[in-house]
């Protein structure tokens, strides 16, 4: 037995697992009606459980009330329809268990007659079904592949939904905050080039102040050069000024004692005068030195009348007044101190 | 009383005049003082005396004008005597009349500038018009010629020929006081005593002449000396010491000659006649009483009061010009020298002290100066200022004697002599001026100024 399990494995595997499969089979049809029902609804069942198994990390996910309540009822229904289904069914299943019974009598007699054969087409057929079994089997993991697979996919479509909703909200947030960005990004774009432009304003302001700036320093520097020359223009001005008044003033001497000596050139009298005598003559003259009035004042005691009298003669001798060395000198009233 | 030399000394000095008074008796007919200027002021000033212009006064209108071209002149050239006046108290430089770019006799003819060229400052200008009758109208303006104005003007009427002398020289009065506000004196006359020889004898004549010399006219004339003659201060009246009796006297003549009186005819000598400024007293040298001493007589009452009391001598008083004290010449102290005497308390102190001889002493109007005749290896003039007692030695010539002040006290005329004769001579008391005054064919001492003419 060992060899021939050694010598067929997969075949004595299939066939474990076919008794195994009776078996649960049987032991469901204590619970379960039938067996293909029950592989049926086994198979929904599982596919549900399966599916409800697999809802269950959707709660994970953000879900809308109302799409759960659909669902739900959904669910309800279902089960509602599965139930009459099942007991049509039942129906259906008395009816072929007399229709299995004759088969199974008819099996019977072709089974005997096809033993030998049967024994080579089993083992053929073992292998097709052991083929188809694979085939199913991968069909049917296939079908739970794609079962799996569609719930998969509409769990991805819904996580997809939910991801493209959330993918949406996020867009739109996205695109929201993308748009606010954009906007945000426009408007600091905006801000930017307003900084920017502000800044370049700001630049072009500070460039052009700056300029100014440094115009104005420039100016200023210009302009303290320029008052710093004109100070020192106005100082050298000055100074010529002074200059020329201390000149002047030496001139203003020199052009009154000339016209006092011109005057004690011209003293000259018969009379007795003491050398003491002094007086101030105030004189007023014309442009051209001519005598225009002369005044004795200030006479000490010795200056008697005739002195007076001769002091004034003096003057109008000394007709025309010497001119003084610049215009600007000329006076018309000279005062002097006058002793002969 | 007197020390027998000191009075010889005395008859000493006297006694060539008493000699040749003896000697003289006939002479010619006196002739004019003939001023020389010696010596002017550097600075003299520079003065046009325009000619006078003549006019006969207008009785028939146009015939007269019609005659200005015929030569007709004043009967004086006033214009000359008062640029003589003028340059003689040389101060004044009167410019020629040639030199003169017009004679205008008018302001409207006067062209200054004309003038002023010629370094002018003040012009004379005037004209003589023949009232007819022997009188004459006589106009003057004294211009200046710096201002171009007249500074004064003045019209004499009805003027004697024999008077036009006197206008002239109060003309340069009034122009010298114009010019140094000191009063002139040219107006005045001068009394003096020429000595000539007539035939061989010698003939005294007091004279009295202008101050210019002209008008001389005598007083008296005598074979004797004539000596000392003193002015009465009204100038009517002179008071001389002669020897006509053989002796001193004193005598008091008027000018005219119609009042003579010897008011002093006492034992010995009487001398030195001085008239007291008020005109009331005399003051007089006597030595009736033994020796030459100063008395002072009263001419009303003839009362003699005799001021010193010396065996020296005292002699040629002269008055203060207040009167109350005199000055005269004593040989008290060996020397002669001046001393002074106060007629209130008789105290006498002595003044001059400059060398060994101060004798004849003679005080200016106006009392401050003292004139001397100052002996000192010679006789010369000297000059005390009594204020100051400063001493100046005014003259360089020689044997001066008599000195006498102008009225206005700015000269002295004085005697001396020149090559043996005697001659007058005018010197300014700052000693920068001088002149000298001489007579023809003889010769001129005792000289005495009198005062001005018109008060």
């Amino acid at each position: 037995m060992i060899k021939f399990i050694v010598k067929h494995p997969i075949s004595v595997f299939l066939a474990v697992v076919l008794h195994i499969a009776i078996l649960v089979v049987f032991s469901v049809k204590w619970t379960e009606d039938t067996e293909v029902l029950k592989l049926s609804t086994q198979g929904e069942k599982k596919h549900e459980i399966k599916q409800i198994k697999q809802i269950e990390p959707m709660k994970t996910f953000t879900v809308d009330a109302s799409q759960v309540q659909a669902q739900l009822s959904k669910l309800k229904a279902d089960q509602e329809a599965r139930k009459l289904e099942q007991q049509r069914l039942a129906a259906k299943t008395d009816k072929e268990r007399q229709r299995l019974k004759e088969l199974q009598r008819k099996q019977k007699l072709e089974k005997a007659k096809a033993d030998k054969a049967a024994k080579k087409a089993e083992e053929q057929k073992r292998k097709a079904e052991k083929e188809r079994k694979k085939t199913e089997e991968a069909k049917r993991l296939a079908l739970l592949e794609k079962k799996k697979a569609e719930a998969e996919r509409k769990k991805a479509e819904k996580a997809k939904q939910a991801a493209l909703d959330a993918e949406k909200k996020t867009k739109q947030a996205k695109q929201k905050a993308a748009e606010a960005e954009k906007q945000r990004l426009a408007e600091e774009k905006k801000k930017k080039a307003l900084e920017k432009e502000l800044q370049d304003k700001a630049k072009e302001k500070k460039a052009l102040e700056k300029a100014a700036a440094e115009a104005k320093r420039k100016k200023e520097q210009q302009d303290a050069a320029a008052a710093l020359q004109r100070q020192l223009d106005e100082e050298a001005a000055e100074q010529r000024e002074a200059q020329k008044r201390k000149q002047l003033l030496t001139l203003r001497e020199t052009y009154i004692s000339s016209i006092a000596a011109k005057v004690k050139d011209n003293w000259r009298t018969p009379a007795r005068i003491s050398p003491d005598a002094q007086c101030d003559l105030k004189i007023t003259q014309s442009p051209g030195g001519n005598i225009t009035s002369v005044k004795v004042l200030n006479c000490n005691k010795e200056a008697t009348e005739q002195f007076k009298k001769d002091a004034e003669k003096a003057v109008y001798r000394a007709e025309p007044l010497p001119a003084p060395p610049v215009k600007e000198l000329f006076e018309r009233d000279i005062t002097f101190k006058f002793k002969p | 009383m007197i020390p027998l030399n000191l009075q010889s000394r005395l008859i000493n000095k006297i006694q060539p005049a008493l000699f040749s008074l003896l000697l003289l008796f006939s002479l010619p007919a006196w002739s004019e003082l003939t001023i020389e200027i010696n010596e002017g002021y550097e600075n003299a000033l520079p003065i046009a005396i325009v000619p006078f212009g003549y006019e006969e006064q207008l009785k028939t209108g146009e015939e007269n004008s019609s005659a200005k071209g015929k030569v007709v002149k004043a009967p004086v050239d006033l214009a000359a005597i008062i640029s003589a006046d003028l340059r003689r108290s040389g101060h004044f430089r009167p410019i020629s009349a040639d030199s003169m770019p017009a004679y205008p006799t008018d302001i409207e003819g006067i062209d200054f500038i004309d003038w002023r060229v010629l370094d002018i400052d003040n012009m004379l200008i005037g004209k003589v018009v023949d009232e007819g009758n022997g009188l004459y109208q006589i106009d003057m303006r004294f211009m200046d010629v710096l201002r171009k104005n007249q500074v004064m003007g003045k019209r004499w009427v009805h003027i004697p020929k024999d008077k036009l002398r006197q206008i002239a020289h109060q003309i340069s009065d009034l122009i010298y006081e114009e010019l140094t506000g000191i009063r002139g004196a040219f107006n005045t006359q001068i009394a003096y005593v020429t000595l000539r020889k007539v035939s061989g004898k010698r003939l005294y004549t007091l004279e009295i002449a202008d101050s210019d010399g002209f008008n001389p006219q005598p007083i008296l004339k005598s074979r004797m000396p004539i000596m000392s003659p003193s002015w009465s201060p009204d100038g009517s009246k002179l008071a001389y010491v002669s020897f006509e009796s053989g002796r001193s006297n004193v005598v008091v003549q008027s000018l005219d000659g119609k009042y003579r009186k010897v008011i002093a005819n006492f034992k010995g000598i009487n001398g030195a006649p001085a008239w007291s400024p008020d005109g009331k007293k005399m003051a007089l040298t006597l030595s009736k009483a033994g020796s030459a001493d100063i008395y002072i007589m009263d001419l009303q009452t003839k009362k003699l009061r005799r001021l010193t009391r010396n065996w020296s001598i005292e002699t040629e008083a002269t008055w203060a010009a207040n009167g109350q004290s005199l000055f005269f010449n004593s040989d008290r102290r060996g020397q002669p020298q001046v001393f002074q005497v106060f007629l209130d308390t008789g105290e006498i102190r002595r003044v001059t002290f400059e060398g060994k001889y101060n004798g004849n002493p003679e005080i200016s109007p106006d009392g401050r100066y003292l004139a001397v005749v100052h002996g000192q290896g010679g006789f010369h003039i000297g000059l005390q200022d009594l204020y100051t007692n400063e001493f100046t030695v005014l003259t360089d010539t020689f044997l001066d004697e008599s000195p006498t002040f102008s009225p206005n006290g700015e000269m002295i005329l004085y005697a001396m002599n020149k090559n043996g004769k005697g001659v007058l001579a005018v010197v300014a008391i700052d000693g920068k001026a001088s002149q000298t005054l001489k007579v023809k064919n003889g010769e001129v001492r005792e000289p005495a100024w009198g005062p001005y003419l018109n008060k």
